[in-house]
């Protein structure tokens, strides 16, 4: 009978410690959200925070894109064979890289490289005591690191995404009309039919969702870090851990929600 | 046990009472101090006595659950969160390992308060900073560097020019000679107590270096149990009756 009541509490114990953790980040999220909209604002670190999401990931990001889509053709291809639909290889690469595979591949890309180095910097300067010293020269470091990490990484992902879009279909167009033999204009046609305005949005409205969840992870842990340089290193693997766990639950509510399942 | 010597009449700094607990363990309990314009107050004693911990309680960046700390005739435990900080804006801080912002240049660190938090244009902020450069000892070819490009004593003199370069009129100095070697901590003991006295500031200093609190202070508060054990001059502290004080200072403790 004991062991029954002792495996009951640790289950609550366990469950009791996962809400805690889930509020914790709720709360920060919305501390650090509410004064992306209260000045002062802080551009310089914004722009910064810009150039790291959008332009030092595009490469990463690009590259990922590119060979999924090429993938994406040749799977396709081989698969509709069977029944003879090949010709849909345009429409199936255009709208899976639109509506899935870009905001989800690029949100894990940019977690592994933005959310684990968000984690890192702020870990780090939380355990050499910067935050602290945010604080007293009068700077508020929610405010100054925090708010401009989130709406940046909200602000570029979709861009990265749109980026990612574009060489995505690139890339099945490459293979499609390179090595199985489509046309290229009527792959373009294709595509341009098939490819409305909503799948496109869809993935855009994923990708800031994506990026508002990496850079909260990102800045949570990092915040939070303790411990030194084994502290620091615990955060990043949890902001990654967490943020590709937060997009790919995140991913499932918002496609139900976006093509209207539920 | 307790020999209490209040040196100025007008405290710019009073601690009555405080009390810390961090995950449900208490860690200072019923502290009380004062320091004055023009003084330096040492707050002595062995490592986990809870030293940091009362620095950042009073400074607000740990939460503290009694007493009063009342800064410029503010009592921060209880002033609105815009009072506090009002009143907060008269500390300068010298962090244990300088806390310099490593993304930024060292101007753009001393300057740091000044172009973020009172929206001084650049220009004018970088000629102050270049100024607390030179009254840090520290050469202006150094301004446009990163911090990890200077040595430790570097370091620690740019994060004191950068406590001062708003002018505060009280300066916390957690450890600051800690991890230094004996030429540049003679180097930073000199710089403080030079300060305090140019600037006619109040400071508090941190620390267990005794040999340094000879050097800067007037007087002492040491630390035992969470609470102060003894305070009085520095030229006291070897006649203390206290024994934990004699064993810290004879390295026994």
């Amino acid at each position: 009978m004991t062991w029954i009541l002792d495996g009951l509490a640790r289950i609550g114990a366990g469950l009791l410690s996962l809400l805690g953790g889930v509020g914790a980040r709720a709360l920060f999220a919305f501390q650090a959200t509410w004064r992306i909209f209260a000045p002062p604002f802080f551009p310089r670190v914004f722009f910064g925070q810009v150039a790291e999401f959008f332009y030092f990931s595009l490469p990463v990001v690009g590259l990922t894109a590119l060979f999924t889509g090429m993938v994406l053709a040749l799977q396709s291809y081989t698969g509709f064979e069977r029944f003879n639909a090949e010709a849909a290889v345009p429409q199936v690469v255009a709208l899976s890289i639109a509506r899935e595979l870009g905001p989800v591949l690029a949100g894990l890309m940019v977690s592994g490289r933005m959310g684990a180095a968000m984690a890192a910097e702020l870990g780090a300067m939380r355990v050499t005591e910067q935050i602290d010293a945010l604080s007293t020269l009068r700077v508020d470091p929610m405010r100054y690191l925090v708010a401009p990490r989130i709406l940046a990484a909200t602000l570029s992902l979709p861009l990265l995404v749109l980026a990612a879009d574009v060489i995505g279909i690139l890339g099945g167009y490459l293979v499609a009309v390179g090595q199985l033999g489509f046309d290229g204009p009527l792959f373009v046609s294709n595509v341009m039919r098939f490819l409305t305005g909503g799948d496109l949005n869809s993935g855009l409205i994923k990708a800031a969702v994506f990026g508002y969840l990496i850079a909260v992870m990102g800045c949570y842990h990092g915040f939070t870090a303790s411990a030194g340089a084994e502290g620091v290193g615990r955060a990043t693997t949890s902001a990654v851990v967490s943020s590709a766990i937060a997009i790919l639950a995140s991913n499932f509510l918002l496609t139900a929600l976006l093509f209207g399942i539920v | 046990m307790m020999s209490e010597t209040k040196t100025a009449p007008d405290p710019i700094l009073s601690v009555n009472g405080l009390g810390v607990a961090l995950g449900g363990k208490t860690i200072i309990k019923d502290l009380s101090f004062d320091v004055a314009p023009g003084e330096t107050l040492a707050l002595l004693g062995g490592s986990g006595t809870g030293k940091s911990v009362t620095l950042k309680a009073i400074l607000g960046l740990l939460p503290s659950q009694a007493g009063q700390v009342e800064l410029g005739g503010v009592e921060l435990r209880t002033a609105s969160g815009r009072d506090a900080a009002m009143a907060r804006a008269r500390v300068g801080m010298l962090f244990q390992g300088a806390a310099l912002f490593d993304s930024l240049s060292v101007w753009e660190n001393i300057a740091f308060r000044l172009t973020q938090a009172e929206g001084m244009e650049r220009t004018a902020a970088r000629e102050r900073a270049l100024a607390m450069l030179d009254a840090a000892g520290l050469e202006r070819t150094l301004a446009e560097r990163r911090p990890a490009d200077l040595s430790g004593g570097q370091q620690k003199r740019a994060g004191l020019a950068r406590a001062l370069a708003a002018q505060p009129e009280i300066l916390f100095f957690d450890e600051p000679t800690t991890g230094l070697d004996p030429i540049s901590a003679g180097l930073i003991d000199a710089l403080m107590a030079d300060t305090v006295a140019r600037t006619g500031a109040a400071a508090v200093m941190i620390t267990h270096d005794i040999a340094s609190v000879r050097k800067v202070c007037q007087r002492v508060a040491f630390l035992h149990d969470g609470t102060i054990g003894w305070t009085g001059e520095v030229a006291a502290l070897d006649d203390s009756p206290f024994p934990p004080l004699q064993a810290f200072l004879t390295g026994r403790d």
